[in-house]
């Protein structure tokens, strides 16, 4: 989970592939019916079934549409009654509307895929922010609101099952207005929602090989480069900066979660090959 | 049909391009011309405050302290959207003092404020219209949310209308008159939905829509109103984007803007990196072999650039330096940072036509 655009498509890629390498199926979950990640595999766009992107790795795009017709059939069993009250053009707005029922109904279906017990690992690529936080609730906010019935008894088991079983990464970029914003979702988490978060991964961080770290503008290398290529020089320098302002936003956040709640976060250096490249065990396997 | 003497720009674009940014960057370009501005933000996550660095309130606009006056200066008001509070203030506005009173104790109407299909879209379109028609600003800027939601938010004009129609409330609230009175396939609507809800919810849901009919017709009136609006010229749109990442969803998002109909006014490329200027090979060798202690800093260097920086595609829109967070955590920072805006947008106005 995280603010739009850190990277929570391509985490849920990496996550993926290093559970496949070492020989555990997993499944990647897109929901509000986005289907960004079989791009990255040259895949075929995904749909509501899963499909099969690579060794191990499997991916299934939930549309809320789709949740609910699949949901509204297997309560009511006839097909003819679903079209005629969910296909009603009356009712179609209400339903498309009613509090909670998209995010209920896809948190439904990632239960389903969770008791077919066909993979190791589940990883859902939640929507942003404020509307992953809305699906991870979805199933309370309906338990609230219809109180009892088949709608309440399906998704207290839902929920029950989230909060027993999900584990919470956090995506977040070394900037301040993605760290304010993880913060402020981390609260919520476990706060409101009581929600069991592993960690913080901070992307798309700067990582300066020792050698060029060494290089600021006062040693005498850099004074050698300057003179021969001032461009490289200058672009070094930017880096630094970069990198200074960067730490102090990585230390910020060392200091908010993990010295006063014992959240951990790891660094994730800017790549493109969307693959786990350190050799220590990644945050998301550790307990 | 009333004319909008206040212009609308959307800033539009996928996820983390920094359309918050913009967006203030963009407001203090007409502030610069003597406008009076509003900014309202609608992404759920509300970083508006944290980017301007100011408590804004999410009830009414707020004024935002300029880093400079003048005579000629224009005044912002900045706003970020509570979709709960703003529906159960809109609510309110409408409805009779009878009608609010069952309302703000229905649970239904409680669930709706706070979770209900598109609530967030909808009170935003609310909110903007409420800025267009106090006559307050002439100028509005709308920090839009990410890509996916952004297209919830251009529909919710029309679901406003639909959900609230007359017709669609017809047959909810009829039962209350009675089952004598609902035909059949009324009767078995009502068994399914009650199957799912339970009996409780749904006497609630129908006590709600009987309580909301006025609030109803006046938010379709409003919403009518709005798609006027997004259709006409006073309408502006802007996309942001930045290199590289999610081409897919950006033309997804620039094709269903023109396939209804609006006109992109303009594209501003955020956040460029500009590589390295390419260095002849016969001098990178001289180098090498001259200072062969600089060959190994010249390729480590090198490597990091091609990941770090970005070409730029071909056809280079309104183009942003990159920007250091530290360099705009400030007001100042931002005014400045909306002087390289506005020079590009101007460069571009003089020679040649907008995309």
């Amino acid at each position: 989970m995280g603010k739009g655009g850190v990277g929570r498509s391509s985490m849920t890629i990496m996550m993926g592939r290093y559970f496949a390498e070492r020989s555990e199926s997993c499944i990647l979950v897109e929901c509000n019916g986005s289907t960004d990640i079989p791009e990255y595999f040259t895949a075929t766009s995904a749909g509501y079934t899963p499909i099969r992107l690579a060794p191990n790795i499997d991916t299934i795009s939930i549309s809320p549409m789709d949740a609910i017709e699949e949901y509204a059939l297997q309560q009511l069993k006839v097909r003819k009654l679903y079209s005629l009250i969910f296909e009603n053009r009356l009712v179609q707005p209400l339903v498309e509307a009613a509090p909670g029922l998209h995010d209920a109904v896809q948190l439904g279906k990632i239960y389903d895929l969770w008791k077919q017990e066909q993979w190791d690992h589940i990883i859902v690529d939640c929507p942003a922010t404020g509307h992953g936080l809305s699906l991870i609730e979805g199933a309370r906010t309906l338990m609230n609101m219809s109180m009892s019935g088949p709608l309440y008894t399906q998704n207290k088991l839902v929920d029950s099952v989230i909060r027993e079983y999900a584990r919470i990464v956090l995506v977040t970029l070394p900037e301040e207005l993605p760290m304010k914003e993880t913060l402020s979702l981390w609260s919520q988490l476990s706060s409101e929602s009581q929600q069991k978060v592993t960690g913080v991964l901070i992307n798309r961080c700067l990582v300066l090989p020792t050698l060029l770290r060494n290089l600021t503008s006062d040693s005498e290398e850099w004074y050698n480069l300057h003179n021969v290529l001032p461009s490289y020089a200058d672009k070094l320098n930017t880096w630094h900066q970069t990198l200074r302002q960067q730490s102090q936003w990585q230390d910020w956040l060392h200091n908010t979660l993990l010295n006063k709640h014992g959240v951990r976060s790891e660094i994730v250096a800017h790549n493109r090959s969307l693959e786990w490249n350190k050799s220590t065990e990644p945050l998301w396997c550790q307990q | 049909m009333k004319t909008h003497s206040a212009e609308v720009h959307f800033i539009c674009g996928t996820g983390g391009v920094g359309k918050t940014t913009c967006s203030v960057a963009m407001a203090f370009k007409y502030v610069r011309s003597g406008k009076r501005c509003a900014l309202l933000t609608i992404d759920p996550a509300q970083r508006l405050a944290d980017a301007l660095h100011i408590s804004i309130a999410t009830d009414k606009p707020s004024p935002v302290p300029l880093p400079f006056s003048g005579n000629d200066i224009g005044t912002l008001d900045a706003m970020m959207l509570d979709a709960p509070t703003a529906f159960s203030r809109f609510s309110k506005r409408y409805s009779s003092t009878k009608e609010w009173h069952t309302l703000k104790d229905n649970r239904y109407f409680q669930f709706a404020a706070q979770r209900m299909g598109g609530i967030q879209e909808m009170m935003a379109i609310l909110q903007m219209m409420d800025l267009v028609e106090s006559n307050d600003y002439d100028c509005i800027i709308i920090d839009t949310p990410p890509a996916q939601n952004v297209e919830a938010f251009f529909d919710a004009p029309d679901k406003v209308q639909h959900l609230f129609s007359a017709s669609a409330l017809g047959w909810l609230t009829s039962k209350s008159k009675g089952f004598a009175s609902s035909n059949l396939a009324k009767s078995i609507l009502t068994k399914g939905l009650e199957f799912f809800l339970g009996q409780v919810t749904m006497t609630e849901i129908s006590e709600f829509f009987i309580q909301f009919k006025s609030v109803a017709q006046a938010l379709e009136s409003i919403a009518q109103k709005c798609t006027t609006l997004l259709h006409s010229p006073s309408a502006h749109y802007w996309l942001i984007e930045v290199p590289h990442y999610r081409v897919h969803q950006l033309s997804i998002l620039e094709n269903s803007l023109q396939d209804r109909g609006f006109s992109i006014d303009g594209r501003i490329l955020n956040r460029v990196s500009m590589p390295l200027p390419i260095i002849p090979t016969e001098q990178l060798d001289y180098i090498r072999q001259d200072q062969p202690s600089s060959a190994t800093i010249i390729d480590l260097i090198q490597q990091l650039d091609a990941i770090h920086s970005t070409a730029l595609p071909e056809h280079t829109p309104h183009q942003l330096p990159l920007v250091h967070s530290t360099e705009i955590t400030t007001i100042k920072g931002l005014w400045i940072w909306s002087l390289a805006l506005e020079n590009r947008l101007d460069g571009l106005n003089e020679g040649s036509t907008l995309q």
